[in-house]
């Protein structure tokens, strides 16, 4: 009980914390435009606190004093030039002007501090002096990257494209892939000011309802008044944020996208980010890359299966082999013992920190390697990799064998296609090393029970996280973890939903 | 803050209990091959052991040797932890040897330490030394394997060739201590300072009776149906020729059909046990040749068949000297005539069985040549 009380009292204590400063929210109050150009154009350089990037550009039409306003930064040249410079040319009078202007679908507007936002958004201001209203023009600039390769989501074979930053534009890509009518998309607003938009993209028919509305429910909930991004939403939407796995997959494959919105899952992605959520997500979908289809399916399976291997050889090896040499050397074959014996012989420390050592060395390797350019990045791992492998092996802090099995562990973990999902793995095998040491295989057991309990336990919104193993499903493990020839696969697809019959 | 201090600390305590039990690999001397000895002199057991020294030590000695005595094997042993820098550990042990003059005795008092404790290896050699096993455990040859090694390969080898039966710590038990069954345990020798495989110990019970030597204990393990990868016998079956390779033959044997029956004659209450062996075998070597006659190869197959019922027939009267009932007759008798198994007593029994041996030689193949 008063565990649970220290819990408690710690929650509500960090939810009283959260007073991080953060900038207020700019509510004007209403100021309606004067027919005095000047004063309009003070009250607008005031409110921007007289940035310089507010460019004011007076002209005369048929003696008749108008001036353009915006802001240099978020503006297009082209766009001002074509809409506006070029049909000013052509216009003699204010009646003239204000019918361009209509047709232009310039919009009217009465206050000028309503102008403030559009004018944040790259649109330019249009006073005319002696009248009390101006017009707002369409001229924000947008730059956008080009759909190039995903840097961390690398395929051999198939669409070589990624989301970009825009949402309009992974849209265009989804829509592109999946050419249905039902393909509906829903735009939300989320946060405590409303100001982060999202977009949730899914197959009407195939994707769960309640599992929509469910969505839409946690969306509402968010209240943060920072900046929203992916990740954020992501532990919002979660059904255990305290867990180890990540629940959903976050991609920047359209192609995979498009797959698994077939499939009834849900897209969702946040403007100005170009990362795709998938939810909900199953384990085995972590260790699934599209090259699996795309390729031979013998080699499809085997490389999954390889995968699938490489998550218990990332999850326990270093412990298995603390275990191995502090409790249970028996096992090692008879032509093995003297060699691991020979190499651990004057290692002056007890297995457990020998493993640390080389563990936590090698992930500072990867963190250190990972935000450094690429030529910086490749020095980084030879020095890491072969110099201090070397070096600490020749001075007898570790063992030969240990770098033998933090190498495999490493490239083990590295092998999983979806990059949370590797991380997740790589702090998972800590606590084994910790339990090998203390209790040998007995330990290990423990630690992978506890893991396995879990992740019965885990759903991903509603839907069980280790399906086809956690409700046993037979047909479903042979259609997941082997890959069938696609011609073949009718006998699997019986009972196709019955991951989504699943009570949510 | 307190309470979680308290459940971190219980946590730490109840697991830390574990480190108790482990044993580095780093601080145990790894015992490969052990010899038990009778001394004679003080009633004493001697216990020799042999673990390698591992190299980052750069000694001119491959392997650590050391010999204690004491009351029982255990208490030699522990006698020893005085005098080795690491722990002893006999968990990768892979060759126990055993002198004659214990496994006279009694082959179960030294090996009872090996059943008792959960991590003995189970799997390892046992085998018997002629003379003391401590003389073959000493051996540093310079231009063989560490004699551990050496002994379990060649003993593998053998096992493999159908020269030795398939044995182990963990296999000899059960015989050990039935009634209607013996066993029989690899038997060693030192030649020329060389250890030399020498055949089989057989077992009465659980004292060491007698010995085979490789060739019989080929000719046994057929009659047992044991038949490995291969078995080669070399036989006489000439006698005239001028060179001497010219009257022998080789074989191997490929296939083995046996056929093993146990019957009680109601007239004279003898016990019978027609044994029909089928060899079906290949010429390897045959200097002679002209096997393609077929008239000739008649004639060497009878003339193997008869030599051979012969030889088999001499190795079951062996068996019954040593009153080693290996092919376990006892058990047959115990479970298709249990009235009369319980009238008798096997032991006095066995030696009077009438074994009636009968091998046919067919050979199958000769070689490539014509």
């Amino acid at each position: 009980m008063k565990l649970l009380k220290w819990f408690k009292r710690d929650k509500s204590k960090t939810d009283n914390d959260r007073t991080n400063p953060v900038i207020a929210d700019y509510e004007l109050p209403p100021y309606p435009a004067k027919d005095d150009m000047a004063e309009n154009k003070v009250y607008l350089k005031e409110t921007f606190n007289y940035t310089e990037d507010l460019i004011d550009k007076p002209f005369t039409i048929d003696t008749h004093a108008c001036s353009v306003m915006f802001l240099e930064s978020l503006t297009d040249e082209e766009k001002m030039e074509k809409n506006l410079y070029s049909k000013l040319n052509r216009v003699h009078s204010i009646g003239a002007l204000e019918e361009t202007l209509t047709n232009m679908d310039a919009s009217k507007l009465l206050h000028v501090s309503e102008a403030v936002p559009h004018i944040l958004a790259g649109k330019c201001l249009l006073f005319i002096d002696g009248l009390d209203y101006c017009y707002i023009l369409n001229t924000n600039k947008i730059i956008l990257r080009d759909i190039g390769q995903p840097e961390n989501e690398q395929i051999i074979r198939g669409a070589h494209q990624g989301f970009v930053e825009s949402l309009m534009v992974n849209i265009y890509l989804l829509r592109q892939m999946v050419q249905h009518p039902q393909l509906t998309i829903r735009f939300k607003k989320v946060g405590k000011k409303k100001n982060t938009k999202v977009c949730i993209v899914h197959v009407e028919g195939t994707a769960d309802k309640k599992v929509l509305n469910e969505i839409d429910r946690r969306l509402s909930k968010i209240d943060s008044d920072k900046l929203i991004s992916s990740g954020v939403i992501e532990e919002y939407l979660e059904d255990f944020p305290y867990s180890p796995f990540p629940q959903f997959m976050s991609t920047e494959r359209p192609d995979r996208c498009a797959l698994n919105l077939l499939d009834g899952k849900i897209v969702l992605f946040v403007e100005g980010e170009g990362t795709a959520l998938l939810l909900p997500m199953s384990f085995l979908s972590f260790y699934q890359s599209n090259d699996d289809y795309n390729s031979r399916w013998y080699a499809g399976t085997f490389f999954r299966l390889l995968r699938m291997f490489s998550f218990v050889t990332s999850v326990t090896l270093p412990g298995i082999y603390i275990a191995i040499i502090s409790f249970h050397f028996e096992i090692i074959p008879y032509g093995m013992t003297f060699v691991i014996k020979d190499a651990v012989e004057e290692i002056p420390y007890p297995p457990i920190v020998e493993a640390f050592f080389m563990e936590l060395t090698l992930e500072l390797i990867r963190e250190a390697g990972v935000r450094l350019p690429s030529p910086i990045g490749q020095t980084i791992g030879i020095v890491g990799g072969l110099v201090i492998g070397d070096a600490v092996v020749n001075a007898g802090f570790v063992s030969s064998v240990m770098i033998i099995v933090v190498a495999l562990t490493a490239i083990s973990s590295f092998a999983v296609p979806a990059n949370e999902m590797s991380m997740s793995v790589r702090l998972l095998r800590f606590p084994i090393m910790i339990m090998a040491s203390l209790l040998g295989f007995l330990g290990i057991v423990f630690c992978l029970n506890i893991y396995l309990i879990h992740l019965c336990k885990l759903t991903s919104l509603g839907q069980p996280y280790f399906y086809p193993f956690a409700p046993f499903h037979f047909k479903g493990i042979l259609k997941d973890v082997l890959r069938f020839p696609h011609t073949k696969t009718t006998w699997l697809n019986l009972d196709n939903n019955h991951n989504n019959n699943n009570e949510s | 803050m307190r309470a979680v201090l308290t459940a971190l600390f219980i946590c730490i305590i109840i697991l830390n209990t574990g480190c108790w039990d482990s044993r580095q690999l780093r601080d145990i001397t790894v015992v490969k091959s052990a010899g038990i000895d009778a001394d004679e002199e003080d009633q004493l057991i001697e216990v020799t052991f042999a673990s390698p020294i591992p190299e980052k030590y750069r000694t001119t000695e491959r392997a650590q040797i050391v010999s204690a005595l004491g009351h029982t094997p255990r208490h030699a042993r522990d006698n020893l932890e005085a005098e080795v820098s690491e722990a002893l550990d006999l968990g990768k042990l892979r060759v126990l040897m055993i002198g004659k003059e214990l496994a006279s005795e009694d082959l179960y008092p030294p090996l009872d330490i090996v059943y008792r404790d959960p991590r003995s290896a189970l799997a390892a050699q046992i085998v018997i030394a002629e003379d003391q096993a401590k003389d073959i455990i000493d051996l540093q040859l310079e231009d063989r394997p560490r004699t551990s090694e050496l002994i379990a390969e060649l003993i593998k080898a053998a096992e493999e060739k159908t020269m030795l039966p398939i044995t182990n710590i963990q296999l000899i038990c059960p015989p050990l201590f039935d009634r209607g069954q013996d066993a029989m345990v690899p038997y060693m020798t030192l030649e020329e300072g060389n250890p030399h495989l020498k055949g089989v110990a057989l077992f009465n019970d659980r004292q060491m009776t007698g010995s085979l030597s490789v060739k019989e204990t080929t000719m046994l393990l057929l009659m047992m149906d044991k038949l490995q990868q291969t078995a080669s016998l070399t036989e006489k079956v000439h006698s005239g020729r001028e060179n001497e390779l010219e009257n022998y033959v080789t074989i191997e044997v490929e296939e083995v059909h046996r056929n093993l029956d146990v019957t009680i004659n109601k007239a004279t209450g003898q016990i019978e046990v027609p044994l029909k062996i089928d060899l079906f075998v290949n010429v390897i070597e045959y200097p002679l040749d002209d096997l393609d006659n077929e008239e000739k190869l008649n004639e060497l197959s009878s003339l193997l068949s008869r030599n051979f019922t012969e030889k088999f027939q001499k190795v079951t009267e062996k068996l019954q000297d040593s009153n080693s009932d290996i092919l376990g007759i006892g058990r047959r008798i115990h479970a298709y005539h249990y009235p009369y198994w319980k009238e008798i007593d096997w032991k006095e029994v066995y030696s009077e069985v009438d074994f009636q041996v009968d091998v046919t030689v067919d050979i199958v193949r000769h070689g490539i040549l014509f």
